[in-house]
């Protein structure tokens, strides 16, 4: 999948449009070429994708990285995800492995989890870039990410990690249309943070807890579902099913159960608010005033 | 065991808006769930317009219990 598209023709089609965001994604371009050579943390999801497309044309195949970090954490579908969507743009691609998992600051699973996951994983990209002499570490962080709760955008800033798409001022809405204009198959891809930002704060994270979460999740999208979460809490599984789903779930309850328990639940509770983003974050909202994407 | 008051106040609220037969317990790890039984799945959509008046009483989430019986 190679885009048939160059980014002039991009900007032509989005001037006609949208001049605003033709300049932005022109800044996006300018940003890139400035990096030189670049090395992105790319998770496959529509952020890294469109940056390692961009970066593609700004910088070059040559002088282009995308490095997944891999884990528990991450999801066998995820990880699939990513490398084919880097196979099919022509993206040298490389995966990496990060413990996050045995750092216990990480698996005690505070409100600032994601703090030291990016820490570990922004350490490992240091290190290849370093190798490789690329020249920056690129992070998809998007102008939307600047007023939420997101602690691992201070590992980020610890490690000088750029964030084009953000310096550009690029919202995830913008960066859907672009997407779509290229012919990434992402762009209506919904969020897929990592497994871990199933489990409530506080609740350990264990590589058998995320396989529960990664296995019931496997099995609602193999009944169809789409946009969901199970969330972990304990011995219980709590469903957040999207609008569509939730209202169709009531038909085939048994069904949808009897995938969950096999993941190794004992309760399976279908959420009456269905899928919310940030819902684990409820929690924090006397610490912090805004909610993070979850 | 020690009974919660929460769980007689969420009774009500249920039971008054349209399921008579439903009960409701804690749940979750920590008890931040308030689960509702005896109700069918169908019932979660319905169930949404009282979630906000549940969270006040101090649940965190309210959901449908739909485990399957012990085969």
């Amino acid at each position: 999948m190679a885009s048939d598209f160059t980014a002039e023709q991009v900007i032509a089609v989005l001037q006609e449009g949208d001049r605003d965001l033709a300049a932005r994604f022109t800044l996006l371009l300018e940003v890139l070429r400035g990096c030189g050579s670049v090395c992105i943390g790319y998770s496959g999801g529509v952020d890294s994708v469109l940056l390692a497309q961009a970066a593609l044309l700004a910088c070059g195949p040559g002088r282009v990285l995308a490095v997944t970090g891999l884990s528990a954490s991450v999801s066998d579908a995820q990880r699939e995800l990513a490398r084919d969507c880097a196979r099919r743009m022509g993206l040298p691609h490389l995966e990496v492995g990060t413990e996050e998992l045995s750092d216990p600051s990480y698996a005690a699973n505070p409100a600032d989890r994601c703090y030291f996951c990016k820490r570990e994983l922004w350490s490992r990209l240091a290190e290849v870039a370093a190798a490789r002499g690329l020249s920056w570490v690129l992070d998809g962080s998007n102008a939307d990410d600047v007023g939420d709760y997101r602690p691992g955008m201070r590992a980020a800033q610890e490690r000088a990690i750029r964030a084009p798409l953000l310096e550009a001022g690029l919202t995830k809405a913008d960066i859907r249309i672009i997407s779509r204009l290229f012919g990434l198959p992402t762009w209506d891809q919904p969020s897929a943070p990592c497994l871990a930002s199933r489990l409530p704060y506080g609740l350990a994270v264990t590589p058998e807890r995320l396989r529960q979460v990664e296995e019931a999740e496997s099995a609602l999208r193999r009944l169809g579902l789409r946009d969901l979460r199970v969330r972990h809490h304990g011995d219980a599984a709590r469903l957040e099913l999207g609008p569509r789903d939730l209202a169709t779930a009531g038909d085939r309850p048994e069904a949808i159960a009897a995938g969950v328990r096999a993941a190794g639940f004992r309760r399976i509770l279908l959420d009456v608010e269905g899928y919310r983003r940030g819902a684990l974050n409820e929690s924090l909202t006397q610490l912090e005033p805004r909610r993070r994407d979850l | 065991m020690i009974s919660d008051p929460r769980l007689e106040e969420v009774r009500a609220l249920v039971r008054a808006g349209g399921f008579p037969h439903a009960d409701v317990e804690s749940g979750g790890h920590d008890g931040s769930i308030a689960v509702i039984r005896n109700v069918p799945a169908t019932a979660a959509s319905a169930l949404a317009r009282l979630a906000p008046a549940i969270r006040t009483l101090g649940f965190r989430y309210v959901a449908v219990d739909i485990t399957p019986p012990e085969s």
